[in-house]
């Protein structure tokens, strides 16, 4: 369990996040969700211990994030972050491979074993001698999620630990956009704390145990998704009207209704007075 | 028989320490200035690079320039004798050289007549030459014991030291160039500092000097001596105005070889008109 | 750990041999003529009867060998220095001499050759050159580091810019100490910026081999570490890597090697750039293959091009830090071009 006390952050004499209180619970997702600019990434960059707080404190286990030793840390918490900064040619593999970096009581064979089953998750199995510079935006994402699980072997062993996304699903397409929630879930079925920071709403709906709504440097709200997807919130922090449509046997859908414009040409996009939407089946 | 005696005698002689040496390598132009002197440049098998003289013929070979030799590259030519200044270098491979046995002999570099005369001396008992080395050393000798006074009133001399390209330097005290304006009865037209410094407008009116010296391949690297009028400054000194300039050979003014005698009365025969 | 090899390409324990054929054919070649089995029978003669004195002997144990053993120390350890420092800044491109190194040590000696008649007794020892330009070359680095060190973290886009600033700086210096010296000092200096395996000699040798074992030691220590650092500070941080201790051992452990290597042999430049590029291409990315290859290709390449230096114009030598240049250019764009086309 990570917990958040009372944090706050500024950079710049500008106050970036504060009054955080946050528990990241084993087996949970948690999703953060707001505008841009909102703190989000602020946020995971404190999770990840890239940041140090000015106040308040981090604490995994019982043990603050300060006191930790780095590579005891690297065991418990993986961390996808937006982008890869990729220089060098190494293969797909070789990547997946540097997630090996603090375990300690992995075998050869289980660690391959990690790998192949981390590379078939994200679908990249067929790539895996494939040099990582010439991987596209969505794969690269994918490939720094499986090396993630391969840092994770010992923790999901354990069934304790924590996995930190940010944007994961930004670039990918949709298929792959469902293996990641998917594996999202997978990780925290395992025991696993998931937080992942999520831009579009409906992705957030389907996948998260705990929502929080981070809104000027402050959590807004957190509970479940019932408890704070409110059309009105939302509409009034995005700018934007936004509805929540229901489907039987489909996922919930939080659409925004089309723009009111006088136009001779009828739009063939318009379905029912909204924007044509996809549905998404329940799991 | 009579063959066989000759080989005899020629293999004792071969087994002796002070054998005659027919592969010599020479370092330095000072060295090799007097080699040539002494008549026994027929027997180089190796000169360095600012050992350039025309009676070495051209299929000496060169071993690089005698501060940066190749220790093996000096050993393939199969020396018997390698002669050299004490500051021939870099002191690992004059090491190595040593470890080889090769007979090695070192003479001082200094600029002085003093050390011209040791370094014939040295080199004449080396080479078994010692008649000619005398004969070269009289003029030598004769200067050291009886000095020419200065000459009166004794000119301020200035020398210039051009490389192709880069700025032009003057020489205070303590250089082989001062030596050889002071031998000459002169003086040096800068006595503030030691060494070499690059030529400045003001220092070269502060300097006033009477004549300017310098080498016949540093005038033509300045561009000729309208260049050198036309130095800023110049024209504000009396070397200047009158436009008096002595120019020799750079290995005849500095070399400090066995005409050094010649190359004082050149200059002061030229500070004098 | 286990090793694995990139699958296409041999592995590069096939460049031990390789060196071994190299260091034999350096040490029969020269412009003293030893055949290779008047070299076998000199090695025989002084394992069977001792120490031997004949010319041939001298040439080959006094002279020869210790300039191809140093000549082979010399490139892995700038070879080596050559992969630290394209790890600390993510760059390929990247060279021991960005961090002022070689310049320091330049700056360094060319004051030495200056000033030698000011202090004689202290500056005039054969030691005091290359242990000035050792210690001018990290006095640099160190100024370059110290100033990059921000709030307990060092900017490695930071130590760049400060690297080039005190190149510029040191060139200057240089410049003026130039201006200042005689056509003697003038050449000299020169000639030690040149780079040359010549002075080279047992001691010497066994001095660079020894302290050198320590970071290619350490340096195969942390491959691991320097393998995640190349995918990103923040990332690597997230995987355990104690990040500003890895840049630290790197510039330290690399600038050890290089700095001692400069201050016996002179500037010889490029290697550091053109072997570890060579490496990745023939033997892979990861530091488990690249650490190994680059060291032994560095021994290689060195000496086969010191046999080019004593021999193009003997007995006379050429210049090995103008030869590294001229002959790692072309041979690195011919391998370019052949990896491109079979890719």
């Amino acid at each position: 369990m990570m917990v958040l006390q009372n944090i706050q952050v500024s950079r710049s004499k500008r106050c970036i996040l504060s009054a955080i209180n946050l528990k990241l619970t084993p087996g949970e997702v948690t999703i953060v969700i707001g505008v841009n600019g909102a703190g989000k990434s602020s946020l995971v960059r404190l999770l990840s211990g890239e940041w140090q707080p000015d106040a308040g404190n981090i604490s995994w286990q019982g043990t603050p994030l300060s006191s930790a030793p780095p590579l005891d840390m690297a065991r418990s918490r993986a961390v996808v972050n937006q982008q890869a900064d990729l220089r060098f040619d190494f293969t797909v593999r070789e990547v997946v491979e540097m997630g090996r970096f603090p375990l300690r009581q992995t075998s050869p064979a289980q660690l391959e074993l990690s790998i192949d089953t981390a590379l078939e998750e994200v679908d990249l199995l067929r790539h895996a001698h494939k040099k990582c510079t010439r991987l596209s935006g969505g794969e690269q994402k994918r490939m720094l999620l499986a090396r993630a699980m391969v840092q994770l072997t010992e923790a999901r062993t354990a069934g304790e630990g924590v996995l930190i996304l940010d944007e994961p699903t930004a670039h990918l397409d949709l298929r792959h956009q469902e293996l990641l929630l998917q594996s999202m879930r997978n990780r925290a079925a395992e025991g696993l704390a998931v937080f992942a920071v999520l831009h579009d709403l409906n992705h957030a709906a389907r996948v998260a145990d705990q929502l929080v709504i981070v809104h000027h440097g402050c959590i807004l709200k957190s509970g479940t998704v019932d408890d704070v997807m409110d059309p009105e919130l939302l509409s009034g922090i995005y700018g934007i009207p936004l509805e929540r449509v229901d489907t039987p046997g489909h996922c919930p859908n939080w659409i925004s209704p089309a723009p009111q414009k006088k136009s001779s040409i009828p739009n063939p996009n318009l379905q029912n007075n909204h924007e044509k939407h996809l549905l998404i089946p329940t799991p | 028989m009579n063959y066989t005696v000759l080989c005899f005698i020629y293999t004792l002689c071969a087994f002796h320490h002070t054998a005659f040496s027919d592969r010599i390598v020479s370092l330095g132009s000072a060295v090799t200035e007097i080699v040539v002197a002494l008549d026994a440049d027929d027997q180089l098998v190796g000169v360095d690079d600012s050992s350039l003289f025309p009676e070495i013929p051209q299929e000496v070979p060169t071993v690089g320039y005698y501060r940066m030799v190749s220790a093996e590259g000096i050993l393939s030519v199969r020396p018997n004798l390698i002669l050299s200044t004490e500051d021939a270098g870099p002191p690992e491979a004059i090491q190595k050289i040593k470890n080889s046995r090769v007979p090695f002999v070192q003479v001082t570099a200094e600029k002085s007549l003093q050390a011209t005369a040791e370094r014939i001396r040295t080199l004449g008992e080396t080479l078994h030459k010692e008649e000619a080395a005398e004969e070269l050393l009289v003029p030598i000798e004769n200067r050291i014991a009886h000095p020419l006074p200065p000459l009166d009133p004794a000119p301020r001399v200035l020398f210039i030291f051009a490389r192709g390209g880069g700025s032009p330097s003057v020489s205070g005290k303590g250089t082989g160039a001062d030596y050889m304006i002071q031998l000459a009865g002169a003086q040096n037209a800068v006595t503030a500092f030691k060494g070499y410094r690059p030529l400045t407008a003001e220092g070269l009116i502060i300097s006033q000097p009477d004549v300017i010296l310098i080498t016949q391949e540093g005038l033509e690297a300045m561009g000729g001596e309208k260049a050198l009028w036309a130095l800023p400054g110049m024209a504000n000194t009396p070397a200047g105005t009158h436009k008096r300039c002595v120019v020799m050979e750079t290995v005849f003014l500095l070399g400090f070889g066995p005409n050094v005698v010649e190359a004082a009365d050149y200059l002061r025969n030229g500070l004098e008109l | 750990m286990r090793l694995h090899f990139v699958s296409k390409y041999p592995g590069w324990w096939l460049l031990i041999p390789l060196l071994i054929c190299t260091l034999f054919l350096a040490l029969s070649v020269g412009a003293y003529p030893l055949h290779p089995a008047k070299v076998a029978d000199v090695f025989r003669r002084v394992l069977f009867q001792g120490s031997q004195t004949d010319i041939d002997a001298v040439v080959l144990l006094s002279i020869r060998l210790p300039r191809v053993l140093f000549g082979a120390l010399a490139g892995a350890g700038l070879a080596l220095g050559g992969v630290c420092m394209q790890t600390l800044f993510r760059n390929p491109l990247a060279d021991p001499g960005l961090m002022g190194l070689s310049s320091g040590a330049a700056l360094a000696a060319a004051a030495v050759t200056l000033f030698s008649s000011a202090a004689p007794t202290l500056l005039a020892h054969p030691l005091s050159m290359p242990l000035s330009a050792f210690i001018g070359g990290l006095a640099i680095t160190s100024l370059v580091y110290r100033i990059s060190h921000q709030s307990g973290k060092v900017r490695v886009d930071a130590m760049l810019l400060m690297g080039i600033a005190m190149n510029a700086l040191c060139g200057a210096l240089i410049g003026l100490l130039l201006v200042m010296a005689d056509d003697a000092q003038l050449r000299n200096i020169t000639f030690w910026s040149f780079g040359s395996l010549g002075r080279a000699d047992l001691k010497s040798t066994a001095l660079l081999g020894g302290i050198m074992l320590l970071p290619v030691w350490g340096i195969w220590r942390i491959r691991d570490a320097m393998n995640v650092l190349l995918i990103g500070e923040a990332d690597a941080a997230s995987m355990g890597v104690q990040v500003e201790k890895l840049k630290f051992c790197l510039v330290t452990l690399s600038c050890l090697m290089v700095g001692l290597v400069v201050a016996m042999a002179g500037l010889i430049g490029f290697v550091g750039l053109v072997i570890p590029h060579i490496a990745r291409i023939l033997f892979g990315v990861s530091h488990q293959s690249l650490v190994p290859s680059s060291v032994l290709l560095g021994a290689i390449f060195l000496p086969l091009v010191d046999i080019f230096c004593r021999t193009a114009v003997a007995p006379s030598e050429l210049p090995i830090g103008m030869m590294t240049a001229l002959l790692g250019t072309p041979f690195f764009i011919f391998l370019l071009l052949r990896t491109r086309s079979v890719a």
